[in-house]
């Protein structure tokens, strides 16, 4: 009897052991080490983390992540991914670790979800983190985002135009492919044109900067549904030498949640909602976090390209059902956002009151608001600080009305196109525009007149010009220039320079009539100076184009009424400056001298800026500036002609200089001096190349100055020289020069360049 | 006392399982519908009320409008031949008038006692039912579906094929995508119809269809438009570009082509014509929203077609519409289901078998399922049950069914063609591609060339740089005017692909269509199969039976067979060095020949070196003859027989010493060119000649001698080289003649040749 019903007893017992067994080992193959060693011994107080969620092994791209100098990568792994996942100098956060994070957002995220990031944010913050890469275990940059990225607090560069009408901004067309839009992009914008006016000036930094990718860029379904074809893969690209851009308050532009830089300020705007598909979870968190940016004065900027991209071709009809409410919604979120104010005084309740609103209006569900609570609950936990609200929404006017503050140096108007790139239609369909055949269609029209062939049919079949530059050429206009003559200019030198920029005043509405015909988009890039008079200062534009944070080697600046052989500049080192004369400074700064030259009185400018600067280095602080001047002084006290009697300086003329990228920023500083003191542009230009190049190095061009008004002679001082000033191109309309202008240098031109 | 509880228990039991079975058998959707429909339709012959005369026409054409008379109703009241029905809905003022249309208020609807007015929402387009019904019922034969924003541009009585067989291209049945785009087929392969399945938008077209001498004709026959076509949400809101109009256009030139069995592709309920064995296939559901009510009717009717042997095709540009702009993303809410459904909605039709032998057994069937899938609503099942009985009613024969579906699973016809050039050829064909929409918007730009319209001058650029003879550029200014007729060009042997190269860059942007004509000729230059424009260019006809050339002249019959719309074909071998710039001042409506049809030589007699090819005119001529005797050819037959043998009789040459003898003609006949006009004539006298395998020496000048009276065709001077030895030289090139025969484009390959064909031949050509 005993024996029957102490077995039993007995099973019970076995079963408990077996199953105090088997819990015990499901934990113990635990990674190794318990995650506090895991943090010490990884971050060395690392403030620049990366974010990546992974459920597969480590990928090539993650390697490469983990490896970027100054940035701590950490990943954040799902109950998919397999616990001995592994990577030197990366910190892996598996199911249990985050657990033992002990966040409250642990309870409010679900587990087979991307948005399990939020715990790795969390982490990072806690951790000492002041900036956080956003991005996936598929996406790794090309180029070193140390300095792709910008972390400072203030810089230059473009901010979109907020007179502009539209809301939503297409980031795409702005880097050169107006037919495409981002994933995210309301469906009711994309047939709209591209407005593509900025002002360029002083901004506070981005909290949130996102690059754009090349190959396979973010796009929704229905546009891989339309556009991709059988057997081919979407290799796009966008226009390498385009500057960065800030959205200005009061716009928008959806942004995703992959190479991604988001610094200390944007922390809170981490966020990725939970209830809402995958497809859509980055791009609602990037409207609801740009709505909220108006209150704390923050913005988004948007760069160019800087990795690429492949993705596997997968089902898109499964995306199109996942993005269908997206389709749907986004007009009427983007409407809501608008319309929406916030109640409160503090920035977190705004964040609340906004999180209720949308799920009243039904953009997400109700668990939301409690998931958001939690997130702001272990933000103040790990020590962030809350941000200021700066615009009040609950007291006086709502809007901070938009305006700029026009002046030179403070904000300046640009009309900024991009070097437009092979659309996808046209790669699938070979309907490419063969941008050479303009330039020789025009030039062989105008020399038809004169019956000069360029023996321009045995170039039509040169798709590529053979002469390419990797600089940009800046050409001024003194007075309010002609649109025949940009257009002149424009075909002359777009096919051999990655761009072309003119500055002027009066210049801005130039051309305008091309504006939404041809790819959605207003062509040509002008600078619209102000206060410009006849020129005498039209070395401020270098400084502009400089300010508007162009990818490229250098700039030559020149005045629209030069004749240059740009084929014959090949042999100059673009990493040097170009100037028309040598830099030895042979005459003494003193005012009081008497040279025929009738500006030279205009030294007195130049003796009160040399004041400034001598007092600066005197200060020796240790700032940027101060290093830049000492520099300065440096390289013109090298290029005296004799020591002693003072600071020897030039005068000399100033059409056509050339300053190459590793010169910006102290050109940028100097032209920006010269120009507060007045200086005259004979007197400010030498005096600047004297200042960034020494005598030994600088290049220097062979040309023609011609003061007396005699007409240029093609026949002999023509073939001597690189490049000949003035040169009015409204005389080649009529037969003289018109015809030798054909025979010669278009004909040059043509053989040179085709 | 207890047995009375066991029974009181018992009567409970059965009472409550007799509930369970009724409730599960009414809710459970009856598939296995083992007995007559619920609501069986009684087939009664009830005279049906209305049957006043006056009103009775053959063809009509059905609108629904909701606003006054537009332009384009004025327009449609007006087209000789047809009826036209407006029908109302309550928005519609019932002082709707118009002189000679018919005007259905609801009220007038309600009166004409048809069940399926109780089934069919208010403020609807599906009220259109109701008059498809009127129409039948007052005799219609042919009726023309269309909206009242909607009016051809051409006369319909020529454009749709109002009888029961003809001739045209049929798309091939062997290709094995499911769902055809016709866009791509007329020019446009970038765009895709209302109703196309997306996840179909990135494949290649396959451009091979058969060309037929006789196929029965669509029951549905569906018009593009030029302009703004019928494109769905996604189109508009992807493509457009504000303050632009969409403006596109397909081919002109394009011949119509008809869907295969088992092959699919959506068509709307607009510029279709519906003959009366597809009046059953009208019904437009109600319980879909109105942007996907004529698209899920033609899936769903030509799935039943296949049952009945019935087919869909389409045609050409008729007409240009326009549309103004609305808010695309309403449509695109309205669509969505569309978007979403579309692929599983096919792939459920090719599944899905009829278990009936009744036809309209197999439309509820259907229907029902499509209910239990949720391709649509329930209800929609007894309104097409009040279909049916209204079809009835008014005394509409049920269609019968041919391919039988309940005995077999495998119901897919082997989809074979039976290919002899009398029966199917088959065909590669091109349209002319027209401006893709992106590039639309760069027309007002100023002077763009897209490289494509140069790419074959700098093909000859290329070749005669090696002499450094350049090519004037004047040609890039102003390229010569299209001639609006097709060229269509032969080869007796094996066509090389070097010289359709050279010929294609040749005559490219000067004639409307460039068809070759050959045999194994059909897989040249596939190479660039889906590269370009996601189509394999260049029209092929691969003729079988076709020796070395001698009967090339039928390649003439198989380009008006296929039905271009152009106003003639030039026929030339390739060995003919055509400078067609010398004949722009020919009349496009006459027969260009270079000889005189004066018939002088004696038929009777064989010459030696003829052997008997002679008797094969001899045969033709007594076989027309016999057709105008014999009683079993058509009016239409006997008629072109006695047209041919009078022009033969007109062209005997009079003052000739054989009298009372039939004379007829031996001459070259590598070049001819036949006006749309003589088209018929020419296809029915070539096919008896053809028939009795006639050489082409002989066919050609005694088939042409038939059609027109010699002096009133255009004559062509060229030159004749019959010498074998000689070979043709450039030293007697002269600048006016209209060609040289042979020349052979395997002598550029010859010293000084290619250079002469340079200096003489392209700089003409390019000037």
């Amino acid at each position: 009897m005993l024996k029957k019903r102490a077995f039993i007893k007995i099973v019970p017992f076995f079963l408990i052991v077996f199953f105090f067994l088997n819990y015990k080992n499901k934990n113990s193959n635990e990674s190794y080490y318990s995650l506090n060693d895991k943090i010490a011994f990884n971050s060395s107080s690392k403030i620049k983390w990366i974010v990546v969620t992974s459920i597969s092994e480590p990928t090539e791209q993650c390697k490469k992540l983990s490896s970027i100098p100054d940035f701590q990568l950490v990943v954040v792994a799902d109950k998919k991914t397999t616990n001995t996942w592994h990577l030197d100098n990366t910190i892996f956060l598996s199911v249990s670790d985050q657990e033992s994070l002990k966040f409250k957002s642990i309870k409010t995220t679900p587990y087979y979800s991307y948005t399990r990031k939020n715990i790795g944010y969390l982490f990072a913050i806690q951790n000492g983190a002041q900036f956080i890469y956003d991005t996936d275990d598929d996406n790794a940059p090309t180029v070193n985002i140390n300095e792709y990225f910008n972390f400072k607090e203030n810089d230059y560069g473009l901010v979109y135009d907020c007179s502009v009408e539209s809301k939503i901004l297409n980031p795409y067309a702005h880097f050169g492919q107006p037919q495409i839009w981002p994933r995210g992009y309301p469906l009711s914008e994309i047939e709209k044109n591209y407005n593509n006016s900025y002002v360029s000036g002083r901004r506070k930094c981005s909290i949130v900067q996102q690059g754009v990718v090349n190959g396979d860029p973010d796009v929704d379904a229905i546009f891989r549904l339309t556009k991709s074809m059988e057997y081919r893969k979407i290799d796009l690209y966008f226009d390498p030498s385009s500057p960065a851009f800030q959205i200005p308050l009061y716009k928008m532009s959806p942004y995703n949640s992959q190479n991604t830089l988001i610094s200390y300020r944007g922390f809170w705007s981490l966020y990725l909602p939970k209830t809402v598909t995958f497809r859509l979870t980055d791009i609602w968190r990037s409207y609801w976090a740009q709505r909220l940016m108006w209150l704390i004065n923050e913005t988004i900027s948007f760069n160019g390209p800087n990795a690429y991209q492949l993705r596997n071709a997968h089902n898109y009809l499964k995306d199109f059902n996942q993005e269908k409410s997206m389709y749907l919604q986004t007009e009427k979120f983007v409407d809501f956002l608008f319309k929406w104010r916030c109640k409160h005084s503090k920035f977190y309740l705004c964040m609340l009151q906004l999180s209720e609103d949308m799920v009243k209006k039904g953009f997400w569900l109700e668990e939301e608001v409690e998931s958001i609570k939690n997130w702001i609950h272990d933000l103040t936990k790990v020590g962030y600080k809350e941000p200021i609200i700066v615009n009040y929404e609950n007291k006086e006017p709502i809007y901070v009305k938009c305006e700029h503050k026009l002046g030179d140096f403070d904000q300046t108007q640009i009309r900024y196109t991009p070097n437009f790139q092979k659309s996808l239609d046209s790669i699938n369909y070979g309907t490419e525009i063969n941008e050479n055949f303009q330039t020789l269609n025009y030039f062989q029209s105008e020399c038809n007149k004169f019956n000069i062939d360029l023996n321009y049919s045995s170039k039509i079949n040169s798709t590529e010009s053979k002469l390419k530059f990797n600089f940009s050429i800046l050409i001024t206009f003194n007075h309010e220039p002609y649109e025949k003559n940009i257009v002149i200019l424009d075909l002359l030198y777009k096919n051999h320079f990655q761009n072309v920029i003119f500055c002027g005043s009066r210049i801005l509405d130039k051309l305008a009539q091309v504006r939404g015909l041809r790819k959605k988009f207003d062509s040509y890039n002008f600078i619209q100076m102000i206060n410009f008079g006849s020129g005498d200062h039209h070395y401020l534009c270098m400084s502009k184009a400089i300010e508007m944070g162009f990818k490229t080697d250098g700039f030559l600046l020149l005045s629209d009424d030069i004749l240059i052989k740009f084929w014959n500049f090949k042999k100059f080192d673009s990493t040097k400056v170009w100037y028309p004369f040598d830099l030895i400074l042979g005459t003494v700064m003193d005012a009081n001298l008497k040279l025929p030259w009738v500006h030279w009185p205009n030294v007195r400018n130049l003796i009160s800026l040399w004041k400034v600067l001598e007092g600066m280095v005197g200060e020796n602080l240790d700032n940027t500036e101060t290093k830049i001047v000492k520099e300065y002084l440096r390289i013109i006290d090298s290029n005296q002609a004799f020591v002693g009697n003072g600071t020897k300086v030039k005068g000399a003329g100033s059409d056509i200089f050339y300053v190459p990228k590793i010169k910006f920023e102290s050109c940028y500083y100097m032209t920006n001096m010269m120009r507060k003191y007045g200086v005259y542009l004979e007197l400010a230009v030498p005096m600047l190349m004297a200042g960034l190049e020494n005598n030994q190095s600088v290049q220097i061009m062979n040309g023609h100055f011609e003061w007396f008004g005699r007409a240029l002679d093609f026949v002999s001082l023509y073939q001597k020289i690189d490049f000949y000033h003035p040169f009015k191109l409204s005389t080649i309309v009529n037969e003289n020069p018109g015809k030798q202008y054909c025979k010669f240098y278009l004909y040059e031109y043509f053989s040179n360049s085709f | 006392m207890a047995k009375f509880i066991n029974k009181v228990l018992f009567i409970i039991i059965t009472f409550f399982l007799y509930v369970i079975i009724f409730i599960e058998n009414y809710f459970r959707p009856s598939h296995s519908f083992t007995n007559q429909p619920k609501s069986a339709y009684k087939s009664i012959k009830s005279q049906f009320r209305i049957n006043s005369k006056h009103n009775s026409s053959e063809k009509w054409i059905v609108v629904t409008s909701v606003s006054a008379p537009t332009e384009q109703c004025i327009k449609l009241s007006k087209i000789p031949g047809f009826k036209l029905l407006v029908v109302g809905d309550l928005k519609t003022n019932d002082s709707w008038k118009l002189e000679n249309a018919i005007y259905l208020s609801v009220k007038t609807q309600e009166s004409l006692g048809f069940q399926i007015f109780e089934s069919l929402p208010f403020n609807s387009y599906t009220r259109k039912n109701i008059g498809y019904l009127y129409a039948i019922a007052h005799g219609a034969k042919f009726i023309y579906d269309t909206d009242d924003d909607n009016a051809p541009s051409v006369d319909l009585n020529t454009y749709f094929s109002f009888n029961d067989y003809d001739k045209g291209l049929i798309y091939d049945c062997s290709i094995e995508q499911k769902v055809i785009n016709p866009y791509a087929h007329f020019g446009q392969p970038l765009i895709w119809p209302r109703g196309f399945p997306l996840y179909h938008i990135e494949q290649n077209y396959q451009n091979s269809y058969v060309s037929s001498n006789r196929r029965k004709v669509s029951i549905v026959q569906q018009g593009v438009v030029n302009g703004d076509p019928d494109v769905d949400a996604i189109f508009r809101l992807t493509k457009t570009m504000k303050f632009n109009k969409i403006d596109l256009y397909f081919d002109s030139s394009s011949p119509s082509f008809q869907i295969p069995l088992y092959k699919m592709s959506p068509y709307n309920s607009q510029n279709t014509l519906i003959s009366y064995n597809g009046f059953w296939s009208l019904y437009l559901p109600k319980s879909v929203s109105f942007r996907l009510t004529d698209i899920w009717r033609s899936y769903w009717a030509q799935r039943l077609m296949w049952l009945l042997n019935e087919t869909v095709s389409f045609n050409g540009p008729s007409a240009y519409q326009l549309r103004n702009a609305h808010s695309y993303l309403k449509d695109f809410e309205l669509e969505n289901a569309m978007y979403l459904q579309t692929e599983q909605y096919v792939d459920f039709l090719y599944e899905w078998r009829c278990k009936y032998d009744t036809f309209y057994k197999c439309m509820l069937q259907l229907s029902e399922e499509m209910a239990f899938r949720d391709f649509w609503n329930k209800s929609e099942v007894i309104s097409i049950e009040n279909w049916i009985h209204d079809l009835q009613m008014i005394g509409y024969k049920e269609p019968k069914i041919i391919n039988y579906e309940h005995k077999k699973t495998d119901i897919f016809l082997k989809c074979e063609h039976l290919f002899n050039d009398f029966d199917k050829t088959r065909v590669r064909y091109t349209p002319e591609f027209q401006k893709p929409i992106e590039i639309q918007f760069y027309k007002k730009d100023n002077s763009f060339d897209l490289s494509d319209s140069v790419d074959h001058f700098k093909y000859f650029q290329n070749m005669c740089q090696k002499y450094n003879i350049t090519l004037s550029n004047k040609y890039l200014y102003n390229s010569p005017k299209q001639e609006s007729y097709s060229i269509l060009i032969t080869f007796n042997h094996e066509p090389i692909e070097e010289n359709i190269i050279i010929l294609d860059n040749l005559y490219k942007k000067k004639f409307k269509n460039i068809i070759y004509c050959g045999k194994q000729i059909l897989t040249k230059l596939s190479g660039q199969r889906g590269m370009q424009k996601r189509f394999d260019s260049y029209t092929f006809i691969e003729l079988i039976n076709y020796g070395i050339g001698e009967f090339h002249y039928y390649c003439m019959n198989k380009a008006i067979e296929m039905g271009y719309k152009t106003d003639g074909f030039f026929l030339l071998s390739d060995d003919v060095l055509f400078k067609y710039w010398n004949v722009q001042s020919f009349k496009t409506n006459k027969i260009w020949f270079p000889f005189k049809l004066l018939l002088q030589q004696d038929s009777t007699k064989d010459i030696d070196g003829w052997q008997n090819h002679f008797i094969s005119l001899r045969n033709s001529w007594a076989y027309l003859e016999n057709i105008i005797k014999n009683e079993g050819f058509s009016l239409k037959e006997k008629d072109l027989a006695k047209q041919y043998l009078n022009y033969i009789e007109m062209n005997q040459d009079s003052n000739s010493t054989l009298i009372n003898v039939k004379k007829m003609k031996i001459c070259g006949s590598d070049t001819f060119y036949i006006p749309k006009e003589k088209f018929d004539f020419f296809y029915f006298v070539t096919d008896v000649f053809r028939m009795h395998s006639s050489l082409l020496e002989i066919a050609v000048p005694n088939i042409i001698a038939g059609l027109e009276k010699y002096d009133q065709n255009e004559f062509m001077d060229g030159v004749y080289i019959w010498d074998r030895s000689i070979h043709f030289n450039f030293s007697q090139y002269d600048t006016y003649v209209h060609f040289y025969h042979p020349f052979k484009l395997s002598y550029l390959k010859r010293d000084m040749v290619e250079y002469n064909y340079c200096s003489f031949y392209l700089r003409e050509a390019f000037n």
